[in-house]
């Protein structure tokens, strides 16, 4: 994810990134701008490998939007990247995101890979035992269901830090500011930081590491 | 009015190695380029799915995809009901073809207008 974001930030021709997987599910890497979330990305995974096998060695298809193009790149596992950007994005910077996207997705075990970019998949991942109290405590103090707000900010911290156990607590900030409340928000910090600081217990006949 | 004697003249184009017309049902109306009934109409169906998704979305109109191959790139325009497929001659940047050709298609349009109106 680091050299994915060097990479946009040397290269403001690039407008956003996203990894399409084969059941069409996106993995959203980096919305650089808000207009990629206009564009109907529904089977596009589908789209790029029903145009690709046309010619021989097919292998990229691009859409062009007037200055703006949607470029597709094949990943491994026929998961696909998406690249939005301008006409004159430098060709070697589709290049290098591919290389990293690439890296990134085959270092990965196929059951792991969601757990990177999806907040569905961190919710069910490692990290679960405390994000999911968190959850559960901004809907307990709120009185509201919140999954989509859940998701969206899961899905910014994604794309500003490498979710681990360490940057936990930036996700806990950014649950916690979206309380407008302030003692709804006070209460709430004071209890995540025990969730935060809590280690999982492992269960019974579970060997500890 | 414009005609296929007008825009068979879409070979002229520098860069244009071969080409088709093709009929939204896969019909090929005119063209250089050998493809199969079958190509013809999944290309066809490809650049109309490209336009669709376009029609949902607020992005600006679809200018034209291409496909970019091993050895050879394939441009495909969507125009009403009918599409455009290009081949790119070799080491020709497929977006330079497109806009030449984009251009070709408008001037002959553009014939069509005046025509009408005189």
């Amino acid at each position: 994810m680091n050299v994915i974001r060097a990479i946009l930030k040397k290269n403001p021709t690039i407008f956003s990134i996203f990894v399409i997987t084969p059941d069409e599910t996106i993995a959203h890497c980096h919305p650089h701008k808000a207009l990629l979330s206009q564009y109907p990305t529904n089977h596009l995974n589908r789209f790029y490998h029903d145009a690709t096998q046309l010619i021989p060695g097919g292998h990229e298809l691009t859409l062009a939007f007037e200055t703006t193009w949607i470029t597709l790149r094949p990943l491994p596992k026929n998961w696909i990247l998406a690249i939005h950007h301008d006409q004159k994005c430098p060709q070697t910077a589709i290049d290098a995101l591919q290389r990293a996207a690439t890296r990134m997705t085959t270092g990965v075990p196929q059951r792991d890979l969601l757990s990177i970019l999806t907040p569905n998949a961190l919710i069910k991942g490692e990290l679960a035992p405390w994000i999911r109290p968190l959850i559960k405590l901004r809907t307990e103090i709120t009185g509201a269901p919140c999954q989509n707000l859940c998701h969206q900010i899961m899905n910014r911290w994604i794309n500003r830090e490498d979710p681990c156990q360490g940057s936990l607590d930036q996700l806990s900030s950014m649950l916690a500011a979206t309380i407008h409340d302030p003692v709804m928000r006070g209460h709430y910090t004071e209890k995540a930081k025990k969730i935060l600081t809590t280690v999982p217990r492992k269960k019974r006949g579970e060997k500890l590491a | 009015m414009t005609t296929l004697l007008d825009f068979i003249k879409i070979a002229r184009i520098d860069g244009v190695a071969s080409y088709c017309l093709l009929r939204d049902d896969g019909q090929c109306l005119a063209g250089t380029a050998m493809y199969t009934k079958n190509v013809c109409t999944a290309l066809s169906r490809i650049a109309k799915r490209g336009q669709t998704r376009r029609e949902k979305s607020d992005f600006p109109p679809l200018s034209g995809l291409w496909i970019r191959g091993t050895e050879a790139s394939l441009l495909l325009i969507p125009m009403g009901n009918y599409t455009v497929g290009v081949t790119p001659s070799p080491g020709r940047p497929e977006n330079d073809v497109m806009t030449e050709v984009l251009a070709f298609l408008q001037r002959i349009r553009h014939q069509h207008t005046v025509s009408q109106k005189s």
